[in-house]
């Protein structure tokens, strides 16, 4: 029923600016002429614009959250290892709770 | 609209009838191109962090479970992303192709147009021109013809015109004449010309009205796929979240990262971690926490914070042992509710029970004890009286094809028949049952093994040390006298969980056992089960005319806990299949009681078992499960059977009452 948790920081610290890379940079934005033809073609340029530009947004806070949440992982990971080398010396009190 | 400002009245238009900007479509196919790049770039660099930064080697436990769902679902909802888009780029691209052909039709049109205009006029004002020119030449050549051919003197001072003057003039008349039918051809001709030139522009409008519909209806079909926007405030959540889940202890099992998880959590971030990882849910099922741990979380929180939690998880705490039982029935009620508000999507196995339990929740002493329609197979817990506060606790336990899909509502029935029997022989104390369908169930052919036993009785455990920490957690606690009931293929598996209790249940009764596997329980006096006069308080009793439960025991190689029945025709019958060599075997240290009837001093005839099941029914024409249904009121819980009273009796610690006394078995 156990399990081992593996943890190698560096590798969750290198995910998040991967992460974070891709979504740098400025973000394409379409021109608001409307040179798209008709009135029908125009509208469905707009309605496409409408759906995605949400859509693209979302990609990009998730992947950038996403980056924080590993940061903010591995932060706890070495607080948490910090945490126990304190217990080891002896000054720590153990392991309260669950 | 990207109109050509030009008079488009020659073809019959008052705007330009192909507007639009090429150069600007073909902007729009770049920008969609620039982001389907970009998304798909997103996608693959999830991807590649999940396969390498985050690969198992890298990063495990449960926050790097839950954070790889996510980064899944993230890289997934990229890709959609880059296509959708990449959609769009094939029908921008065809339509800017369209655009300009089409244009470039109407183009040539209005310039054919124009010139057909042109040439139009010229020739009417030509026409126009040479028409009075004939007429006044033909008036001419009349008036000389006139004059030529009359007999009379001419006027004095003129002379008579000559031959020669009347076919001058006569020439002149037909060179006009044939002018004025060359203006008329070049009129026509040019009206032609122009009419060509309208029917072109319109083709053109039609075409292009065509192509730009095909284009809208393209990017229309892209509108899907999006992920759903996520509020910034979920945002930091998810990061606290999966920073607090990396502050358990690495070395806790499953089981305690969960407590952990519980414990770290508030309300709206463990709801949060449910709708991201909807397996975790299935995880608590399967890891269920210590009990013990379960009810100190949360006698430490507040109630407003109780109330948070059972409105954010009620399908984790609706199951979770340790809990006070009214909230895992308020939790499972709301997942039932849920439920049965989408059962027409649901399994056959998740409707049907959802239908039993319309019936069984109708009774309102009835109460949800477990709720879990998506594990292995849909399982339920009903149970009956006041669980956090009776006097007297019973867990029931059923056989082999007992799967809450097929007998919720009878094994509630039975547990329901053994309650009213507890009140009924014991009413200085109250009492409360629960009719335990928790584990999957074995079929004819699995009975046969322990497998199944082994894998339900984890989470048997589990429950009954939760009726001991629901109390333990209270401020005074009143321990209930906690007894365990199961009948056939049930008492195998309720055996093994009596080996991994924490606590120890004040009795164990065995209904027309299965046998015990002796491999997990090497003697009954192993159980965590306590004793009564001296002997552990675990009671059997296997009725003469149950031939299946020696039977089954046999055949599965277990051993049964009354020796008597080895005699019996089942275990003879069983003897033949399995060989001379594989004898079935007993294990002694039970108490047996008889369910094969009696009659009572003062006059009150106790009926007897007269088959396997726990109720009896009535079943028309011949019958093949003869041997597992008795006949109706013949079970081992029907009312009026003296299994039942003795099954009430010892499941109330009140063995000196059984009726025919106890037998101690070998």
């Amino acid at each position: 029923m156990g399990r081992v948790v593996k943890v190698d920081v560096e590798q969750l610290r290198a995910g998040a600016k991967a992460l974070k890379k891709s979504a740098s940079g400025s973000r394409p934005s379409a021109d608001e002429a409307d040179g798209f033809g008709s009135s029908v073609a125009r509208a469905a340029v707009s309605r496409f614009e409408g759906y995605w530009v949400r859509g693209q947004s979302t990609i990009d806070e998730l992947v950038v959250g996403s980056a924080g949440a590993l940061e903010q992982a591995a932060d706890s990971y070495q607080r948490r290892d910090s945490e126990d080398a304190v217990g080891m010396r002896g000054d720590g009190g153990g392991f309260h709770g669950f | 609209m990207g109109s050509r400002w030009m008079d488009w009245s020659p073809v019959g238009f008052e705007t330009d009838p192909t507007p639009g900007d090429k150069a600007m479509v073909e902007s729009l196919v770049i920008h969609l191109r620039t982001w389907s790049a970009r998304l798909r770039h997103q996608s693959e660099a999830a991807t590649q962090v999940l396969d390498t930064n985050l690969a198992t080697s890298s990063w495990s436990g449960l926050a790097a479970d839950v954070f790889s769902v996510r980064l899944r679902a993230l890289a997934a909802g990229a890709q959609k992303a880059a296509e959708r888009h990449n959609d769009g780029v094939t029908a921008a691209t065809s339509w800017s192709a369209s655009m300009e052909l089409a244009q470039g039709t109407a183009d040539q049109a209005l310039e054919d147009a124009e010139s057909a205009l042109v040439d139009l006029a010229a020739a009417e004002a030509s026409a126009a021109a040479l028409g009075v020119q004939h007429t006044a030449l033909s008036s001419a050549l009349s008036a000389l013809e006139q004059a030529y051919n009359s007999r009379d003197k001419p006027p004095p001072g003129s002379s008579a015109p000559s031959h020669g003057d009347v076919s001058s003039a006569r020439q002149r008349e037909q060179e006009a004449s044939a002018d004025l039918a060359q203006a008329r051809r070049a009129i026509k001709d040019a009206q032609e010309r122009l009419d060509d030139a309208i029917h072109r522009a319109q083709r053109a409008k039609r075409e292009y009205d065509a192509a730009a519909k095909t284009f809208a209806d393209a990017l229309d079909a892209a509108l899907h796929g999006a992920l759903d926007p996520v509020p910034q405030p979920e945002l930091k959540a998810f990061g606290s979240v999966i920073a607090k889940l990396s502050g358990i202890s690495p070395s806790a099992s499953v089981n305690a990262s969960l407590m952990s998880t519980l414990g770290r959590l508030t309300p709206d971030e463990l709801s949060l971690l449910l709708a991201e990882d909807p397996n975790l849910a299935q995880q608590f099922w399967e890891h269920p926490p210590s009990p013990d741990q379960v009810a100190k979380w949360w006698s430490s929180l507040d109630d407003e914070t109780r109330a948070a939690f059972e409105a954010a998880a009620p399908g984790v705490l609706g199951d979770l042992a340790g809990l006070p039982y009214a909230v895992r029935n308020r939790c499972n009620r709301a997942v039932y509710e849920e439920a049965q508000s989408r059962k027409h999507r649901l399994t056959p196995e998740q409707q049907k029970v959802l239908t039993a339990l319309e019936v069984v929740l109708a009774d309102p002493s009835a109460s949800l004890v477990c709720l879990n329609l998506d594990a292995s197979v849909p399982m339920v817990a009903v149970g009956y009286g006041d669980l956090d506060t009776a006097d007297t606790v019973t867990w029931a336990a059923p056989g082999m094809m007992s799967d809450a899909a097929d007998v919720t509502e009878g094994w509630s029935r039975a547990a329901k028949k053994l309650y009213l029997q507890q009140i009924q022989l014991d009413d200085s104390r109250t009492h409360a049952m629960v009719g335990w369908l928790g584990y999957d169930t074995p079929d004819l052919a699995s009975v046969n093994t322990s497998g199944l036993a082994q894998d339900g009785s984890w989470r048997f455990a589990n429950e009954l040390d939760g009726t001991h920490a629901t109390r333990a957690a209270h401020p005074d606690v009143t321990f209930p006298y906690v007894s365990v009931v199961a009948h056939s293929y049930g008492t195998t598996m309720a055996a093994d969980a009596l080996m991994r209790t924490k606590h120890f249940v004040d009795s164990f009764t065995m209904l027309g056992s299965a046998g015990i596997d002796t491999q997990v329980v090497k003697s009954l006096s192993d159980l965590h089960v306590k004793q009564a006069g001296g002997v552990p308080a675990i009671y059997t009793t296997s009725a003469a005319a149950d031939l299946v439960a020696p039977f089954g025991a046999s055949l599965g190689g277990r051993s049964v806990p009354d020796s008597e029945s080895l005699r019996s025709a089942g275990s003879i019958g069983a003897r033949t299949f399995r060989g001379p060599l594989n004898p079935p075997a007993s294990i002694g240290g039970a108490q047996s009681f008889s369910s094969d009837g009696a009659v009572l001093p003062d006059g009150e005839v106790l009926k007897p078992t007269k088959g396997h099941n726990v109720l009896g029914e009535t079943i028309d024409g011949p019958n093949p499960l003869n041997l597992l249904a008795p006949p109706e009121g013949h079970g081992y819980l029907d009312e009026g059977t003296e299994s039942l009273k003795n099954t009430g009796y010892t499941t109330l610690g009140l063995p000196e009452k059984v009726v025919g006394g106890l037998r101690t078995t070998r």
